[in-house]
């Protein structure tokens, strides 16, 4: 027995020896992945774009309703072309009627509306046609232009290159369609009675749409995306199902408001691209500066002008800045603007930061105008600031200041540019910048590159002195912008400051006498690349929620359209996050009123692609406060819709943007002209510069009432653009809209009433507003308070927790749908 | 002292027991034999491109037998290897992931950052940049193959000449 065990361990060691020696290095084989090798992954291209065959003259003819029309109009337009004689047999009504056909087929990938259908012809020619049947029927615009005969013939030959010729009284031409791009360039001859040649102009119009010989598109299809009817119609169909209003809309009456001015970047945003703290752009602020109860605006740019435009009413501004003229800051990059009242003489003051060029600090003399008074203020810091809250930390009554200094992301060298827009004759000229690192961010991992934010006093006589130290608030995040807030509701404005590389901060004022941080106890976990901040009662239950905006995380991944509404998942490393403890995409921190917040975004519908700025108000006046999220990064990125979120009864956000008229944007418009690159291309006989565009997208907005008719309006700051300014007709729509807004005049407190917590009482609700100006990213505006009421039409009371630690209440002369002004008692 | 076992169900678990055991002593031992190379690659990206440098078939640096890559084309590694991947850029922010490993890194000038894993058990990995380089960087996207010994130094010796 023991010599059989002997013998079995014997076995049972050579087999395993000989295990080991098999299986082992089996276990080590590789497996099968599905990783392709970049040869395999290449694809043939089996499509043959169309030719060029020749830019067309220009051309100017009349339309059935007799007005000019011509190349002018078609300018910028995919077009298809026939022509039409008079005397001629049923081909012309084949041509018509394979038109028409196609002209339903186009709606099936078009989506926008560049494209017509043009028949040129003589007077004669289409008075012997029914015409009316392919107008009425047709949904892509179809143009009739009417010439003599000799004119159409004209332009047929040497244009298009028909080959027309006349025989007697007969003429004879090619019974087919021409393909015109957008550069007036003719690309093709069709047949469309001819199954095969209409499915290569279909192709060839697909092309066409997103290809130019000198316009190129980057990304390729940010032009003509393919996916705005289709999020439309998802919308539409969402929002008909919810209790929410939404019926109104908002139209972009940029034209109609006289506003020429257009923002402008630096070449490190454009053709020099660098992904860097420049695309960040500017921000947009409001103040009636000129005490005629009119919000006028001041827009920031990059490069040429920041410009004051006075609200003359009924929707118009005017230009004001050349009485002025030391607002334009020419001489710098400018970043943010805060409006407030410093000095409490009752007119709003400005302060403006720039990118190393000196902060600058601007008086308003009592009338609209504005006198720099940086010099003896203390407040001519220059280095990388950016957003900037004015608030009253010590309840003194005057206006202390905090301001966000990014951190060191420019190399120390200075760079000219040559600005040539081709719309924008008036701000172009030469300008410097502070030429961006190209590791822009990844600053926050070189400690060498750290700017320390600034916390200035409000000492009187218009002089501020630096108390970050003294008051124990040393901020060294990347940070953008920041919020003053009472989330603790003790009566001392705490501060809240985004962080766009790593975690927000929570500062907790102690009294006026120093700030606390409580960011752990309080935010464990904030967005990663925070931008924008409003705080606001989403649910009306009086406690103050907290919405941030992360544009940071959406650039860690690539995220399809569906992904846009989900919650980020950025791939970033461990060294790029550097100890941060982050959660990426938006955030909605909802207060439970005991001092705790929780983290809902995703679940509330707050997500979006690519937000920068965020602002907040009730839009639809329902009592419950909406947002509008500033998106979309711009060149070189695909185009992102801007957000509107319409609040559901305080339960979860609705997106309304593409209900409500805010997308798609005029015409469809998702790009526009970046730069011309220096290399010539040859079209036709010419040579032309090429165009690069790129998308469109907002930085940041205000929401206020433009035309003071009771609803609130919002106007954008565009990348490279001009801005939106997108009016409201609720007012209009809505018949029982029941309204009130409330300015603000304190005594004790600030004039300006900064840091005052609005309570109204109507029947059994209560809507409360902090008033604290923050009404967009990099942006601080003073504006009377606007609280949609419901269906309220009654007002019980109004209570003012006023920042002197006053609280106040009014019970009577309370009229609805009006301006009320308060003053602090 | 005399161990008695009286039914074959005990020599069955006895067999079981020292086949595991012998297995995890080869394990062991034969580890130090899978694990035995190490191999350091730099790279550093450029102009949306990245540059790969290889010590060559002497696994040192600065001899001249080292390997630059600049173009766009599959890397290739050794099989059961231990990779060192350090990582610059001579000019902006990249970010990369090993989707197959999940491991992220990101290049910055004037630092260097390690990605460090084995080979063992795998055939290719890919090199996938991130959006923050851009948003088409299709040219810093790498499949990198893993081969045995033979092969790889093959590989190498094709692109020293």
């Amino acid at each position: 027995m023991q010599k059989r065990n002997i013998l079995l361990l014997g076995i049972a060691l050579v087999l395993a020896i000989i295990i080991a020696v098999l299986v082992i290095p089996r276990l080590d084989s590789p497996k099968e992945t599905d990783v392709k090798t970049s040869e395999e992954t290449e694809q043939v291209a089996d499509y043959v774009p169309p030719l060029e065959f020749s830019l067309l003259p220009e051309f100017s003819f009349s339309n059935l309703a007799d007005q000019p029309y011509g190349s002018g109009e078609l300018k910028n337009t995919v077009w298809l072309a026939n022509f039409i004689f008079e005397g001629e047999d049923d081909s012309d009504y084949s041509i018509l009627d394979g038109m028409h056909e196609m002209a339903n087929d186009l709606q099936s990938f078009v989506t926008w509306n560049d494209i017509s259908l043009v028949s040129l012809g003589t007077s004669e020619a289409f008075s012997s046609l029914d015409l009316s049947k392919y107008q009425e029927k047709s949904s892509t615009p179809w143009v009739f232009l009417k010439g003599t005969q000799d004119e159409i013939i004209s332009l047929g030959n040497e244009g298009f290159k028909f080959g027309i010729k006349k025989e007697g009284t007969s003429i004879i031409h090619p019974h087919k369609i021409a393909l015109i791009d957008r550069n007036m360039i003719l690309r093709g001859y069709y047949d469309p009675t001819n199954p095969e040649e209409v499915k290569y102009l279909m192709e060839d119009i697909r092309y066409v749409l997103r290809k130019h010989p000198h316009k190129i598109a980057v990304p390729e299809d940010v032009i003509n995306p393919g996916w705005l009817d289709e999020r439309q119609a998802d919308q539409i169909s969402a929002l008909k199902n919810s209790g929410v209003f939404h019926d109104f809309s908002f139209e972009d009456r940029l034209e109609e408001s006289n506003i020429t001015w257009r923002h402008q970047i630096v070449d490190d945003s454009g053709i020099n691209y660098k992904a860097c703290h420049y695309d960040h752009g500017n921000g947009v602020v409001v103040a009636d500066v000129n005490g005629d109860n009119l919000l006028d605006i001041f827009f920031l740019t990059q490069l040429g002008s920041n410009q004051l435009w006075q609200n003359t009413g009924d929707g118009k501004f005017e230009n004001i800045t050349d009485l002025s003229p030391d607002l334009e800051i020419r001489d710098a990059v400018s970043v943010a603007a805060s409006f407030a009242d410093i000095d409490n003489d009752g007119d709003p003051d400005l302060f403006v930061t720039t990118v190393l060029e000196g902060n600058r600090l601007f008086e308003n003399n009592g009338d609209g105008t504005f006198k720099d008074i940086t010099a003896a203020s203390g407040l001519g810091y220059k280095g990388h600031s950016s957003g900037t809250s004015f608030f009253d930390f010590n309840n003194d009554g005057l206006l202390d200041l905090f301001v966000s200094n990014v951190g060191i992301y420019t190399t120390g060298k200075i760079v000219d540019q040559i600005t040539d827009h081709p719309d924008n004759p008036l701000q172009n000229g030469t300008f410097k910048f502070h030429e961006a690192f190209s590791d822009a961010f990844a600053g926050h991992i070189k400690p060498e590159r750290t700017e320390q934010s600034i916390l200035y006093r409000n000492e009187g006589g218009n002089r501020f002195t630096d108390v970050s130290e003294e008051m124990k608030l040393v901020d060294k995040s990347w940070t953008g912008d920041t919020s003053p807030c009472d989330l603790n509701k003790d009566g001392w404005m705490d501060l809240y400051v985004t962080n766009m590389q790593g975690d927000d901060h929570y500062y907790e004022n102690q009294k006026g006498e120093y700030f606390t941080e409580k960011t752990k106890e309080i935010f464990p976990n904030t967005p990663w690349g925070a931008m924008g901040i409003a705080i606001f009662d989403f649910e009306n239950d009086q406690n103050m929620d907290i919405f941030l905006t992360d544009m940071h995380s959406d650039m860690g991944n690539t995220y399809d359209l569906h992904e846009e509404k989900m919650k980020k998942t950025a791939d970033y490393s461990e060294a790029l996050l550097a100890n941060s403890s982050p959660h990426f995409g938006n955030a909605f921190f909802k207060n439970s009123g005991n001092g705790t917040f929780t983290e809902i975004s995703d679940v509330i519908g707050a997500e979006n692609l690519w937000p920068w700025g965020l602002s907040s108000g009730d839009l639809n006046g329902d009592g419950y406060e909406d947002a509008f999220l500033a998106s979309s990064m711009n060149y070189p990125y695909r185009y992102g819709a801007n957000s509107l979120l319409l609040n559901e009864g305080g339960q979860k956000f609705l997106d309304s943007e593409f209900v409500v008229g805010v997308e798609p944007r005029k015409n469809k418009e998702t790009a526009s002209w970046w730069y011309n690159q220096d290399t010539l291309v040859t079209v036709g006989d010419s040579q032309v510069k090429r165009e690069v565009w790129g998308a469109l997208g907002s930085r940041s907005s205000v929401i206020f009432d433009i035309e003071n008719d009771g609803d609130l309006d919002i106007v954008t700051s565009e990348f490279n653009n001009p801005p939106l300014v997108l009016v409201s007709n609720l007012s209009e729509q809505k018949t029982d809209l029941n309204y009130l807004k409330i300015s603000l005049e304190g005594t004790a407190s600030n004039k300006d009433g900064l840091g005052a917590i609005i309570k109204i009482k109507a029947g059994n609700d209560y809507f409360t507003k902090m008033y604290n100006g923050k009404s967009g990213y990099l942006s601080q505006s003073l504006y009377p308070v606007y609280f949609g009421l419901g269906d309220h039409k009654e007002v019980e009371f109004i209570e003012i927790k006023w920042p002197s630690g006053k609280t106040q209440t009014i019970r009577e002369n309370i009229s609805i749908n009006s301006e009320m002004k308060i003053v602090e008692e | 002292m005399t161990i008695k076992i009286n039914s074959s169900g005990w020599s069955k678990w006895i067999f079981l027991f020292i086949l595991i055991e012998i297995c995890i002593l080869s394990f062991l031992l034969f580890k130090d034999f899978i694990f035995k190379k190490s191999l350091q690659i730099q790279f550093a990206g450029e102009n949306s491109n990245w540059i790969f440098k290889y010590p060559g078939l002497d696994n040192q640096f600065g001899s001249e037998d080292d390997v630059i890559i600049y173009k766009v084309e599959d890397l290739h590694l050794p099989e059961k290897t231990k990779v060192s991947m350090v990582l610059t850029s001579y000019d902006k922010l990249y970010c990369l992931k090993i989707p197959e490993l999940e491991q992220t890194e990101v290049a910055v000038p004037n630092m260097e950052f390690k990605l460090s894993f084995d080979t063992r058990k795998r055939k290719q990995l890919s090199l996938i940049a991130g959006d923050m380089c851009g948003p088409d960087q299709s040219s810093l996207n790498r499949a990198i193959i893993i081969e045995d010994e033979e092969k790889y130094e093959k590989w190498l010796r094709t692109k020293s000449e």
